[in-house]
């Protein structure tokens, strides 16, 4: 009799369970990408898209468009909107138009979806060279693409995987943001009629507004100093002539150029400071597997010159990165970290404007190369 | 005559029961607390915590041993007198009920905010309050059996916070005790009360099969806790920045909730889900505490009537309230000040008060 009446209120339970967070998902609009973006008057510019399900449908995704005079009241929209924003759960990519990122800190308007349990923090943080709008009326055109959330995230996570621009997720851009040590960093897209691509990596300023662009090549290098192109190998290519060979290379010799990919590599940064100034000894190990050597160059005989030359490159290519960096006041290095591990009284005393100390920084590079291999030919 | 010979739990029980009743929601907030007071460096808090539960558990254990055949609330009333011991008890009752209530509220909150957020409260707390009443009424050996199962059905989730480290910056630690000792020091009262638990050591003494193992019991007990401390917080460490910790409530969810898998999103949930397990198994302990006492408190030999008093007024005063966040702060608030004066401040000075007895007594005899 007692086991019957347990049961029997236990099973009324099974009717009860999670009524007032049910949703159906003929009723849901899964929101893949969310986009802002300034009109001609400065107004806020919310694009939704999320895919549509119905077979009848013409089209396969549903792309939406709001104005907020502030950005109050978007924040407000993005709540109120019922249509587009039910499940904003399943968000794969965050874009943000290069005019919002110079004029407003876009992190400003990301804070509903820190707060908000429910909001993903793995969606991929995209600044857009251009308008939301037309990058939108482009994708949709593409008729050989997947639907808009989908192509973006591959081109996203394709690009990190070829070094070609960083992983930053809303998580990690909420890190960057907090982190006194370091500014933010975020993935770049730009676009044309035919094509979507990543053009590299935006920069932001201490204030989180967009201040510069790494490029293509750029980008590896800044990968490397943040250690994350662990089993990525990153190609680097440059013209190389050696001194001994007999200069008889012939026409081809201007399209050869040296090769190599990054396979292994050790970073050991020390810090000191002198006269209040911040100096950084960056020592980093690499082994390097040579792909390309141009035909005229013997790799026996100019293995010094080769490994010097290397060296010299990259070195070369650290320094002008980090020139840039500094003129631009932004450490998206993290050099702070060290800084406030190594030096913590001096931290202090520059902790709350660090870009600005470290733009007066030095930085020295020492970069010793192992050439592991130089292929199947000798 | 041993009075409960019938519920005898082995060693290993022992141990767990007190592992478990520590672990709790001090794994889910700890990282924020200590950062809060000291810093990248409250990790080192966390050790003194940890020696100062290690010293309070073995004068229980010294105060137990001199009187193996009593519970806590059968050896108040002899050493102060059955009035003043009541009171006593009426205090340990207060005190237990309140954690336990406190806890449950915390949980159903937590559930609320992390995965049901247009759910009614009082529906989740019905439901988990039905395993909850069927442990507690069972008595010690089953919430000992219980404890172990608790433990090997949640070995899983630990390694999941290495996930956390892919995006580690280990510079966070360093440099070491950036500000000094201070900020330590006054971290340790944050971390003393998540290491509440090893008092129930009280109640669970006279039921300990093997007595001699109590001392290798309580410091295992409070050494898994630690080590797990010290694993959640050295993680949550390296993975936020010094000053982001603070922003999160509950940093250890934020790290599962960056998890993601090719096919699954969301990861806390599953975790959250699982947590439960762990959370109902510090519940429990002082349900059944509560209950216990009051069964004593009115001279009764079963507790189960009273675990199903305290039940059924929960359930039914569930329907009225709604955890809010501010008043959950609050209610922890007191719950730390409860925490510290009946798990670390009670039994020194109870400590004392029975040496001093037990002396004046033998020399009454002896005299």
């Amino acid at each position: 009799m007692r086991k019957t009446f347990l049961f029997l209120i236990c099973s009324s339970f099974l009717f009860v369970s999670g009524c007032g967070d049910r949703m159906d998902l003929e009723n849901a609009a899964f929101v893949l990408v969310l986009g802002l973006d300034l009109d001609e008057e400065g107004r806020l510019l919310v694009h939704t898209s999320n895919p549509v399900f119905s077979q009848e449908a013409e089209k396969r995704q549903d792309m939406k468009k709001t104005a907020a005079s502030s950005l109050h009241n978007s924040r407000v929209q993005l709540n109120a909107q019922s249509q587009g924003f039910p499940a904003v759960g399943k968000l794969q990519v965050i874009l943000i138009s290069k005019k919002l990122a110079e004029q407003i800190d876009p992190f400003l308007l990301l804070e509903y979806l820190y707060r908000v349990a429910k909001n993903p923090t793995n969606a991929r943080v995209v600044i857009v060279d251009g308008s939301i709008d037309g990058l939108f009326n482009a994708q949709e055109q593409m008729k050989d693409k997947p639907r808009i959330g989908v192509h973006l995230k591959d081109i996203v996570d394709t690009g990190f995987e070829g070094n070609e621009t960083v992983d930053v997720r809303l998580q990690k851009y909420h890190y960057q943001v907090f982190e006194k040590g370091i500014t933010p960093s975020s993935t770049e897209l730009s676009y044309n009629n035919d094509e979507i691509k990543i053009t590299g990596t935006s920069l932001f300023n201490s204030e989180g507004l967009y201040t510069s662009s790494l490029d293509l090549e750029e980008t590896p290098l800044l990968l490397i100093l943040i250690k994350e192109t662990e089993t990525k190998s990153p190609q680097f290519t440059f013209p190389f002539s050696s001194n001994s060979s007999d200069g008889e290379g012939g026409e081809g010799h201007n399209f050869q150029s040296l090769t190599f990919a990054i396979q292994k590599m050790k970073k050991k940064v020390r810090v000191s400071v002198q006269n209040g100034q911040f100096v950084f000894k960056e020592s980093i190990k690499v082994d390097i597997d040579l792909t390309e050597i141009p035909t005229d160059v013997d790799f026996e005989k100019n293995k010094k010159e080769i490994k010097k030359a290397i060296e010299e490159h990259l070195k070369q290519k650290f320094s002008n990165l980090i020139k840039k960096f500094q003129e631009n006041e932004i450490d998206p290095v993290g050099y702070g970290l060290y800084a406030r591990s190594f030096q913590y009284k001096e931290w202090k005393n520059v902790q709350d404007d660090w870009p600005k100390a470290f733009s007066e920084a030095k930085i020295d590079f020492n970069i010793d190369v192992t050439i592991r291999n130089q292929g199947v030919m000798k | 005559m041993k009075k409960y010979a019938l519920n005898e739990i082995t060693t290993s029980q022992f141990i767990f029961f007190i592992y478990k009743t520590q672990v709790g929601m001090g794994i889910l907030t700890m990282p924020r607390i200590t950062a809060e007071e000291a810093g990248t460096d409250g990790w080192l808090s966390v050790i003194f915590g940890y020696f100062l539960a290690i010293f309070i558990s073995l004068v229980i254990i010294k105060v137990m041993e001199k009187y193996p055949e009593d519970t806590l609330f059968d050896l108040l009333p002899k050493v102060f007198g059955k009035w003043i011991g009541k009171l006593f008890i009426i205090g340990w009752i207060g005190y237990t009920g309140y954690f336990a209530i406190v806890l449950l509220l915390m949980t159903v909150f937590i559930i609320q905010v992390w995965i049901f957020p247009q759910t009614p409260s009082f529906l989740v707390m019905w439901l988990f309050l039905i395993p909850i009443y069927m442990i507690t009424r069972s008595g010690i050996r089953v919430i000992g059996r219980y404890a172990e199962f608790v433990y090997f059905i949640t070995l899983w989730m630990v390694p999941l916070l290495l996930f956390g480290l892919k995006d580690a910056h280990w510079l966070n630690l360093l440099p070491i005790l950036k500000e000094g000792w201070k900020p330590v020091l006054v971290a340790v009262q944050k971390t003393v009360v998540p290491f509440i638990g090893f008092e129930l050591a009280f109640i669970l003494y006279p039921f300990l099969k093997n007595k001699k193992s109590a001392f290798k019991g309580i410091i295992i007990a409070n050494t898994l806790t630690f080590l797990l401390y010290m694993y959640v917080i050295i993680i949550t460490y390296v993975y936020f920045s010094p000053d982001e910790i603070k922003e999160y409530t509950w940093p250890t969810l934020n790290i599962l909730k960056s998890i993601e898998l090719p096919f699954l999103e969301r990861f806390e949930i599953i975790f959250l889900s699982f947590y439960m397990i762990i959370l109902s198994m510090t519940i429990i302990p002082f349900l059944f505490t509560a209950a216990f006492g009051t069964s004593k408190l009115f001279g009764q030999k079963s507790h189960k009537i009273h675990v199903r008093i305290y039940i059924g007024v929960i359930a039914f005063f569930s329907i009225f309230y709604t955890p809010i966040g501010q008043n959950m702060e609050s209610l922890g608030k007191w719950a730390d000040y409860l925490g510290i004066g009946f798990g670390y401040a009670f039994p020194i000075l109870f400590g004392l008060y029975v040496f001093i007895y037990t002396k004046l007594k033998n020399r009454r005899l002896s005299a």
